[in-house]
């Protein structure tokens, strides 16, 4: 296990350095002078202003030299400081994290339990309306843009029934709706997966089995069959934690929620590019952590994968 | 490359081979009109392509037209899907609409199609040092979650619809990357690959006549399941007004704006928001309809 978990974490470097690689060549693959770039729009720029951002930024050295000067800061925390607030960009960052974390996880909580919930009925009944009826949901589910579904959220249960507040921070209340929208098409592709993967399973030697010794049908569901399909499920779970991320994006602007995705779009309009750098990097860093130890979790499931 | 061309095989293994392959697409088309998803999505699908060709001639009213003595207001004979807070006709801008969304996803998935064909397939034939390359490469890629990249080209380039698009359509490079790869790996080991290879055939006819044919199928599948997410993703940046710009119709631009004016006029956002679940949708059913035609072996997964 050591060594695997060793090799792991040797796989993961050179992929870290080729982000950051992109990550600060994002600026040099601006079409034009990346300091006037991010001036455009600000009225009374001076000579001075061009060549204070091209010092701020290293432009004026060669590129191995700027690049080694950015992943050296970048180690040591430094990731620059924001265009126009001129504050630190590690420190907005942690700002808005808390909400952008608390959004994801809530999201997917809601998605990995009406997946599997969904997923299984579909399996044991399938080919009856009840499957037909919970794949349709699914196909709705992933169909849908996730930004109207919310819009559909807030007007159903906010302006209509005015059970819950339209928009904002804090409080569970102000939670469930935005968790909902951006966890919907993850729980109807875990409905899928649940589905094909019990069906797949229930098919299986072992299966016939723990029938065949007597054992009563739930024991057989949860104990042999829900286990083993489960495996692939924490997967997906480490791949669409990244589109969770990604889906923050929209959802935080359609419920104007504080956090990592609102500060990305705001940072690209107002072409912040320290900002958006830091952002890009930031988010990229923990999703391969996150994968990372999905992976080690998935060998510990499965003894196979270790020693394969 | 010329031994292989004097080589002809004698003509009636030639009939022999376009027979089975039409007896193929033949059964395919067979299975594939079975499929009551997939039929009700291919005709969803053509009527939308429909729609957005001939928009202007469709389109009741001028999409950008603003008229303000009927601002707000909700459907009736006059504008059948109501008007927007410009009194612009939302019928009008949700026929037109389809043109970018469409438009857009084709390029995308035209480029990642192409690119991501070109490196899986000599990235699986060719391995070596190229082919580590470009997995690090895609490794990289990886790294980034969900729209991030997109976003960040479009950092890059700025926004607009086409930009938003070849973001869209580069971020989906490594997913035909890896599956054309994983598919030219496993055609690589059949016995008639290692027979033209005898017969003396260069490798880029050898890659070009029976590698690419037989890796087609999941290409097709794959970019029908990449035009339901450009679409969803081309809307989404729209809405985030990283995509399409005022006053262009475009359903999620227009979502954008119903945003403001939800309890107002629910007709802005219900119409634009199912003009981009109903295209979604049609080609996710297409899309499941031909890979279970083209491969009846994956059904149910």
């Amino acid at each position: 296990m050591t060594r695997y978990l060793v090799q792991r974490l040797i796989l993961a470097v050179p992929v870290l350095l080729g982000v950051s690689i992109v990550v600060f060549l994002m600026l040099h693959l601006l079409p034009g002078d990346p300091a006037l770039a991010m001036l455009a729009g600000q009225s009374g720029i001076t000579s001075e202003d061009v060549d204070r951002i091209r010092r701020q930024l290293g432009l004026d050295q060669p590129l191995p030299v700027q690049y080694l000067t950015y992943i050296g800061r970048v180690l040591h925390g430094d990731f620059g400081e924001s265009v126009h607030s001129h504050r630190p960009v590690l420190e907005m960052i942690a700002e808005q994290a808390g909400a952008t974390i608390q959004l994801a996880v809530a999201a997917m909580v809601i998605a990995v339990t009406m997946g599997i919930v969904l997923g299984t009925i579909s399996a044991l009944r399938q080919n009856t309306w009840v499957d037909t009826l919970s794949m349709l949901v699914a196909l709705f589910g992933v169909s849908m843009p996730s930004f109207w579904f919310g819009l559909i959220l807030i007007y159903i249960f906010s302006l209509q029934l005015g059970w819950l507040p339209v928009t904002g921070q804090g409080g569970w209340q102000r939670l469930v709706l935005p968790a909902i929208a951006l966890g919907m098409d993850f729980s109807a592709i875990t409905a899928r997966l649940v589905r094909a993967n019990l069906l797949e399973v229930l098919r299986q030697d072992y299966i016939l089995t723990a029938r065949a010794k007597g054992l009563r049908n739930q024991a057989v569901i949860a104990r042999h069959a829900l286990r083993n399909a489960m495996i692939p499920v924490l997967t997906i779970i480490g791949l669409q934690l990244g589109n969770l991320l990604g889906g923050a994006v929209v959802i935080e602007t359609v419920f104007a929620r504080e956090g990592i995705g609102r500060l990305a779009v705001t940072a690209i309009l107002s072409k912040d590019f320290p900002l958006v750098q830091g952002i890009v990097l930031v988010a990229a860093v923990v999703y391969v952590s996150i994968n990372l130890l999905i992976d080690l979790s998935y060998a510990t499931l499965d003894p196979r994968i270790r020693y394969g | 490359m010329s031994m292989a061309q004097q080589a002809q095989p004698p003509a009636w293994r030639i009939s022999l081979r376009t027979e089975e392959r039409q007896s193929e697409l033949a059964k395919t088309i067979q299975r594939l009109k079975k499929n009551k998803g997939a039929i009700a999505g291919g005709i969803v699908l053509t009527l939308l392509v429909l729609m957005a060709i001939f928009a202007p001639v469709l389109a009741p009213k001028d999409p950008v037209k603003q008229e303000y003595s009927r601002v707000l207001k909700p459907p009736s004979r006059d504008a059948p899907l109501g008007t927007d807070q410009f009194g612009r006709d939302v019928l009008s801008r949700v026929i037109l609409g389809a043109r970018p969304s469409l438009q857009a996803a084709a390029l995308a998935i035209l480029i990642a199609a192409s690119v991501g064909t070109v490196i899986g397939l000599v990235t699986g034939y060719l391995g070596g040092w190229i082919d580590l390359l470009m997995q690090r490469l895609i490794d990289i890629q990886l790294a980034f979650p969900g729209i991030l990249f997109a976003l960040a080209i479009v950092a890059v380039l700025g926004p607009g619809l086409r930009n938003a698009m070849i973001a869209v359509g580069i971020s989906l490079v490594p997913a035909y990357a890896r599956m054309v790869r994983g598919s030219v790996l496993s055609v690589r080991e059949n016995a008639y690959i290692e027979a033209a290879q005898v017969m003396g055939a260069g490798t880029s006819r050898i890659v070009a006549r029976h590698i690419l044919p037989n890796v087609l199928a999941p290409i097709v599948v794959l970019s029908t399941v990449g035009v339901a997410w450009a679409i969803l993703i081309g809307a989404s940046l729209s809405f985030l007004g990283l995509g399409a710009q005022l006053p262009d119709p475009e359903w999620g631009l227009d979502l954008a704006q119903a945003r403001d004016y939800l309890r107002e006029a629910w007709w802005m956002s219900t119409f634009p928001g199912l003009a981009i679940m109903l295209t979604a949708l049609s080609v996710n059913l297409l899309g499941e309809g031909l890979r279970d035609a083209l491969d009846p072996r994956l059904r149910n997964r």
